[in-house]
């Protein structure tokens, strides 16, 4: 899908590599020309790992014919040619559209440069409109390219796909070509034996292969794992590794339900806006003639709270009135829903369990630090095209924990879980970890945290100065899941 | 880990399923092939699941009280007594070796 039109500001941004490969994209449209000149191209930027450019043409343009498009670039590449930047009138560019001449390598006749008069107007008044001709060919674009066609060290055409132009499905349907470029080709050898190693270490191969898991779509549903005995047997030895672990570091182990009372997740705030597209939509006890009245009193129920934190927000003096005739009506809808049954939720978190289990005994402050466990089964209702193997998933087993303390423990407490974390990545052989430590009140040190908690607002950066020797500095290159980086990853919250 | 019978005649596949119940009593997730396959591809079998341990048991081996150990990625070990091989094998499930 293409996005937005990029602004000037994501242009400045681009690195050098995404020069390099766009620049790539020009190249590669020459030589697509030289082959069929009548191709009509759309938009041709970089991508995560590589380039690609939309194009229009009678020719269906399959792998077979990657290899003469790569020799036609190499001699486009191999004439050196500059990337000279042109800037034109609106009107300029409007003759040079219906000419032709726009991605094109001379004038064409009938066969107007349609797309690039699309691409045009969308190029706001007071920018200024440019073109960039490399040899023969002449793009309108605003860069940024290399300088010359001959920066390009290696490059390669990877894929073919199809696109609507602009991403719009009711515009024509174009077919994008997929490359990708590197400064030299060590660069781009190392590039495709890392695509190699990721394939044959993708865990949904393995897993298939090893009959570690499988995902039933069918019966089962999707993003719903089914761990067969040998899987079975790697969770098994896991969770005994961590109940060691966390028994060691003084965790007690608790066992919660995996569903819940709607009124929990609007007291915890997860819902009605925090989760509510991660969640599963509610199981309702409520009886046949119930329901329409039941989906009324929810409905309220949700607007009042999202009126209330917006009075909390602005400062709930000002306006006590209101706050305490929405609270008195939550209150009665609470009454009515009580009378009528309820609704319960598939947990997509663990913490207000482990909240309950805090409030099912009176506690004191001997009892502190108080550091519940459990092997919490979570439900989070991900899109189904985002579902991926067992990176993306609708159930998960999550190892949480929660911790109580007083604000004296917490940097003990805090240096302890970090410990830990170590330990596992230690046995993992995990290098790559960034941690991101996300505060209820978006504090920067242990002291402001100790501040009355509001809303989980601003996550904040902060953790280095209170761990100092703890953090270790991020590195990109190799994690566990070679080539993307997932960057999902959730720690324990402490409270 | 498996343990693997060199044909599959008496008392020989008692010996063995033996030795797999005195394992899985320690909770070793110990597991028979008691089949009357060439040893070769029951070997080659275990290979390609990736089973950690094997434990290959011939008439002569049983007749010294013995077990000829194969480890994923090392290759054959050689004979030794039962009792010490199980007892290795407890050992390094306990202390997590690889
Ligand atoms: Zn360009
Ligand atoms: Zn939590």
């Amino acid at each position: 899908m293409q996005a937005e039109r990029k602004t000037l500001d994501d242009r400045n941004k681009m690195t050098d590599l995404e020069r390099l490969r766009h620049s790539c994209a020009h190249v590669m449209a020459t030589a697509i020309l030289r082959l069929w000149p009548d191709a009509q191209f759309a938009a041709g930027p970089p991508v995560e790992n590589g380039f690609y450019y939309d194009v229009d043409l009678q020719h269906r343009i399959s792998p077979e014919d990657f290899a003469s498009i790569e020799a036609e670039m190499k001699k486009e590449i191999k004439a050196n040619n500059v990337f000279e930047r042109i800037v034109v009138t609106r009107e300029q560019a409007i003759k040079d559209s219906d000419s032709g001449r726009l991605g094109g390598l001379g004038e064409r006749p009938g066969n107007p440069s349609k797309f690039k008069l699309g691409n045009l107007a969308d190029i706001p008044e007071g920018e200024a409109i440019t073109y960039f001709k490399n040899g023969d060919f002449m793009d309108l674009c605003a860069g940024p390219h290399v300088m010359r066609t001959g920066n390009i060290g290696a490059y390669k055409l990877t894929s073919v796909a199809s696109a609507y132009y602009k991403g719009d499905e009711k515009n024509p349907q174009l077919q994008r070509i997929y490359g990708t470029a590197f400064k030299n080709k060590t660069e781009m050898e190392a590039y495709f034996k890392m695509l190699e190693e990721a394939k044959r270490r993708d865990h949904r191969k393995i897993g298939s292969e090893m009959g570690l898991y499988a995902i039933d779509t069918e019966y089962t549903g999707p993003g719903l794992p089914l761990w067969l005995p040998k899987g079975g047997a790697i969770l098994e030895e896991l969770e005994k590794l961590a109940k060691e672990t966390e028994f060691h570091a003084g965790y007690v182990r608790v066992k919660t339900p995996h569903i819940a009372k709607e009124k929990m997740y609007l007291t915890s705030g997860h819902l009605p806006l925090l989760y509510k597209d991660s969640m599963f939509p509610p199981i309702s006890l409520l009886e046949e003639n119930d329901r329409a009245r039941g989906e009324q009193l929810t409905r309220r129920k949700f607007a009042i709270v999202d009126e209330l934190v917006k009075l909390k927000h602005e400062g709930e003096s000002a306006n006590p009135e209101r706050v305490k005739v929405l609270e008195r009506e939550s209150f009665e809808i609470g009454l009515e829903q009580d009378a009528l049954g309820e609704r319960y939720y598939l947990k997509a978190m663990n913490c207000p369990h482990h909240h309950r289990i805090f409030a099912a005994e009176p506690r004191s402050y001997r009892d502190l630090p108080l550091r519940l466990a459990e092997y919490g089964t979570c439900y989070r209702y991900e899109q189904s095209g985002e579902l991926f193997g067992l990176m993306r998933v609708r159930s998960l087993n999550m190892n949480d924990a929660h911790i109580y303390c007083t604000p004296e423990q917490f940097a003990q407490e805090f240096n302890a879980v970090n410990e830990m974390y170590l330990k596992y990545f230690k046995i993992f052989g995990i290098e790559t970890t960034g941690r991101r430590l996300t505060c209820r009140c978006g504090a920067s040190s242990a002291a402001s945290s100790r501040s009355p908690p509001t809303r989980w607002t601003s996550p904040s950066r902060a953790g280095s100065g209170w761990c100092t020797g703890t953090r270790i500095t991020p590195t990109r290159r190799r994690c566990a899941f070679t080539g993307r980086r997932w960057a999902r990853m959730r720690g324990s919250s402490a409270s | 880990m498996r343990v693997l019978t060199i044909g599959d005649e008496e008392p020989l596949v008692s010996y063995a399923k033996g030795i797999v119940q005195e394992l899985r009593a320690h909770m070793v997730r110990a597991e028979g092939d008691y089949g009357n396959d060439k040893i070769n591809g029951k070997i080659q079998q275990a290979e390609q699941s990736k089973v950690h341990t094997m434990l290959v048991i011939g008439s002569r081996d049983m007749a010294a009280g013995a077990v000829s150990v194969r480890v994923h990625g090392k290759g054959n070990l050689g004979a030794k007594p039962k009792a010490e091989v199980v007892a290795e094998i407890l050992a390094s499930v306990r202390e997590r070796r690889a």
